[in-house]
């Protein structure tokens, strides 16, 4: 990396932030799940692309303040599992992420719109859209 | 940056609120560009029916975007969205009608109603990937005549007075000859948008879509093919911190020019969006900037504008 005027050290470094940033991001398989029971600390989910060797179902720990927001019995949901369990079975550390679909999705600043976020959400539409 | 928001629940009704405040460089996005603060209000109400296999949506939305001096615009519209999950939630088809109607100080000519009718698919590939597929068709009826050849205000049609204000076409005096070359614009803009999300992690996804538009104008000089890309990035900080980021570009074809002067215009657009979120309520912050350069130079433009704000939503 000379030519970006690092040192060894500097350039040392600067790898093993890169390498940690990009294991971060291609961390752990998500799970698609299905939403079974919701209740204000834990949510039951049934793993629809399980592996043979990976659960079939899980329980979710969430926030009982902010709870399992967006989330709905019967639900497609994405989960990023996280740590394994604990001795009581109920995962910790998983994200639970509602897909971002159907008419109710947000468009604060119009930013999407903007982006073209799909049709119906102003691509064109020029000045007073949205 | 003044922040206000405000959103309550009434039964089975959501009513959500939001309001910021900013700065816009070319608010009317004219060549000759005229900047100003502004502050804005949005409201909302929507009703959700839960039919046996299906959702009803009703939704009324209005903002008002009040700009310095006499310069404001706002919008209202109501639609109703009927949507559907098919093959075992995988797929949702939405089919959705609307209706609005903008009306605009500072660019009278731009004041339209509009109706619309939408078609959405969206498709969950996987637990990585989705797909979304949109086809709409847009009737949009401007108000006010306008000579087609003058430009938007500021783009040297002298109709704009010391505030960046055009001013309303009027029939009186030196403008008689003018205003009786002044024509009505209906639009009718057919679209059609191909997305896919990847998550490529719990905290970073993106979105990448592709559009093609067709504006049919009784204005022949309004008519246009329109080819984009857009590319959106989220980023989840933490729980409480989301970034959004984005990046567009679109080319305009226009079909018909004067004196046989071909008209494309290459517009290029980015966004920068930060959002807190605590509690019910959500903090945000925004930069857009587009640069849009045409063949004929007095549509081209630019545009910055930043804007703080507030929204509360369950």
């Amino acid at each position: 990396m000379a030519w970006l005027g690092l040192s060894n050290r500097q350039s040392k470094r600067l790898a093993a932030l890169a390498l940690c940033c990009v294991s971060s991001v291609w961390a752990d398989e998500p799970w698609l799940a299905r939403v079974q029971s919701v209740e204000p600390n834990r949510v039951t989910l049934a793993i629809e692309n399980a592996a043979e060797s990976g659960p079939h179902s899980a329980v979710v720990a969430v926030d009982p303040q902010s709870g399992p927001s967006g989330i709905a019995p019967g639900q497609l949901i994405q989960v990023w599992p996280g740590q394994p369990p604990g001795p009581d079975g109920i995962w910790n550390q998983a994200r639970l992420v509602p897909f971002e679909r159907g008419p109710g999705v947000t468009d604060r600043t119009g930013v999407r719109a903007r982006i073209m976020f799909g049709a119906q959400r102003g691509f064109g539409g020029g000045r007073g859209g949205r | 940056m003044l922040l206000f928001s405000c959103q309550t629940s009434a039964d089975d009704i959501e009513l959500s609120g939001e309001a910021s405040v900013g700065y816009d460089t070319n608010p009317a996005q004219s060549h000759a560009s005229e900047d100003l603060a502004f502050a804005h209000i949005a409201l909302g109400a929507v009703k959700t029916l839960n039919l046996e296999q299906s959702d009803l949506r009703f939704a009324l939305d209005g903002w008002y975007h009040d700009y310095e001096a006499d310069n404001d615009s706002y919008r209202l519209s109501l639609s109703s969205a009927w949507s559907r999950p098919i093959a075992r939630d995988r797929g949702l088809l939405t089919f959705s009608v609307s209706g609005a109607i903008y009306r605009d100080a500072l660019v009278p000519a731009d004041a339209r109603n509009e109706g619309a009718l939408t078609l959405r698919y969206d498709h969950i590939l996987n637990a990585r990937d989705t797909v979304g597929l949109s086809a709409e068709v847009r009737r949009l009826d401007y108000r006010n005549p306008s000579l087609p050849w003058s430009g938007r205000p500021g783009s040297g049609s002298g109709r704009q007075n010391s505030g960046g204000r055009c001013k309303p076409s009027g029939r009186q005096g030196p403008r008689r000859r003018s205003a009786a070359l002044e024509q009505r614009r209906n639009d009718q803009r057919s679209t059609i948008a191909l997305d896919a999300t990847h998550a490529w992690s719990p905290t970073l996804s993106t979105r990448i879509t592709l559009a093609h538009a067709r504006n049919a104008s009784t204005v022949a000089l309004e008519s246009y093919d329109r080819n984009g890309i857009g590319l959106l990035a989220q980023f989840m900080l933490n729980n409480a911190w989301r970034l959004e980021s984005g990046l567009g570009w679109s080319r305009s074809d226009y079909s018909h020019t004067q004196r046989r002067l071909e008209r494309r215009d290459e517009e290029l657009n980015a966004a920068l969006v930060i959002r807190h979120r605590r509690g019910a309520r959500e903090l945000f912050c925004s930069l857009d900037w587009i640069d849009s350069d045409s063949t004929i130079d007095v549509h081209s433009f630019r545009q910055q504008v930043a804007q703080c704000g507030m929204a509360w939503s369950f």
